[in-house]
């Protein structure tokens, strides 16, 4: 039970903490922190964090993963669209020898990519990926119940 | 571009409000200085945001806030045991009965008793120095600061309450020996 000594005391104490100034920081502190921007601006953008990558850069890394998204999500849905992709060597031919080397490499990838799908039914593929959803969301939720009884609040 | 001269005028503007707000959290310089960096690297990275923004200042503050407690919270359970620890030090104890001190001038004592205060605050365990700073210096309910830091409503009640005492017991001693005049206090001295 608290006395009105007690009270008093709390409102003495409450007053005084927050008219505590600042402190004054560290002399180096800036020094430091200028040291550490120059050394995250003297790395190439793509060792910055997201956010200070430049926007063009997160633009195309958007479109590009969106991109690799969608054809993964089309690969599964209807793997009979892959091999229509060999469509596009005419297109690359301007990129030479470049060109026909990563054709070569893509075209390799994605045949075995096709086998796969077709070997396996897809409907199969799929439950596969729902298993493999499910099995990571059961390791997530046991863990986290791990972790609570471990940590209980007391 | 982020101008380095201007991000440098920035973090002399801010620079004691942020590590003020982490040594209190912290309790350690060292701990403090890289919680500051940390969150000025942080700005940085939204500088465009921030530089003419009214609410830079509260941005820091929570940035700092947030990565202090997320610091503590690594050694959660080191905390938890030293709390453990250290609950009967400061506040089971018999309360003792201080001599009142001569009265002084409040006036001339303010700037020692505050020093006497930042020490003291600094000195008291991290178990009840955490939701003592956050109550009075952030301003958090009691249920946030449970929430916030993962232990029950009771024990932060019982922590504030033995912080507050173990201050008003050290700078009640501080004040014997050196006669800052904290008898301006209410109750300070009657004990």
């Amino acid at each position: 039970m608290k006395t009105e000594q007690d009270r008093a005391w709390e409102r003495w104490l409450d007053r005084e903490l927050k008219q505590l100034p600042d402190l004054p920081a560290p002399a180096a502190l800036v020094h430091r922190v200028m040291l550490a921007v120059h050394q995250r601006r003297s790395l190439p953008w793509y060792r910055r964090p997201w956010p200070a990558w430049p926007p063009s850069c997160q633009i195309f890394a958007l479109l590009l993963f969106a991109g690799l998204a969608g054809f993964a999500i089309t690969a599964v849905i209807n793997p009979a669209w892959l091999p229509g992709w060999k469509g596009l060597t005419p297109h690359l031919e301007p990129w030479g020898e470049t060109g026909r080397g990563l054709l070569a490499i893509g075209t390799t990838l994605l045949e075995a990519a096709v086998l796969l799908f077709q070997s396996v039914a897809r409907h199969l593929f799929l439950v596969g990926l729902v298993l493999v959803l499910a099995g990571y969301l059961c390791a997530v939720a046991i863990l986290s119940a791990c972790y609570q009884l471990a940590f209980q609040r007391r | 571009m982020t101008d380095p001269e201007q991000f440098e005028a920035f973090v002399k503007a801010y620079q004691n409000m942020v590590y003020t707000t982490a040594l209190r959290l912290l309790g350690r310089e060292s701990d403090a200085e890289d919680i500051a960096q940390e969150t000025f690297l942080r700005a940085y990275n939204r500088f465009g945001d921030l530089v003419h923004s009214a609410s830079a200042g509260g941005w820091l503050k929570t940035v700092t806030r947030n990565l202090s407690l997320n610091h503590l919270s690594r050694y959660r359970a080191r905390w938890r045991f030293f709390s453990e620890m250290t609950t009967g030090e400061d506040g089971d104890e018999k309360e003792p009965e201080w001599a009142a001190p001569e009265a002084h001038d409040a006036q001339m004592d303010a700037a020692d008793r505050r020093r006497w205060l930042q020490s003291a605050l600094r000195r008291l365990p991290e178990a009840q120095r955490v939701p003592l700073v956050l109550f009075h210096f952030d301003g958090l309910a009691y249920e946030e600061i449970a929430a916030r830091l993962g232990v029950s409503l009771a024990k932060i009640k019982t922590d504030i309450h033995r912080g507050r005492e173990a201050l008003r017991k050290r700078l009640t001693h501080e004040a014997q020996g050196k006669e800052l005049g904290l008898c301006g206090a209410p109750s300070f001295c009657a004990r």
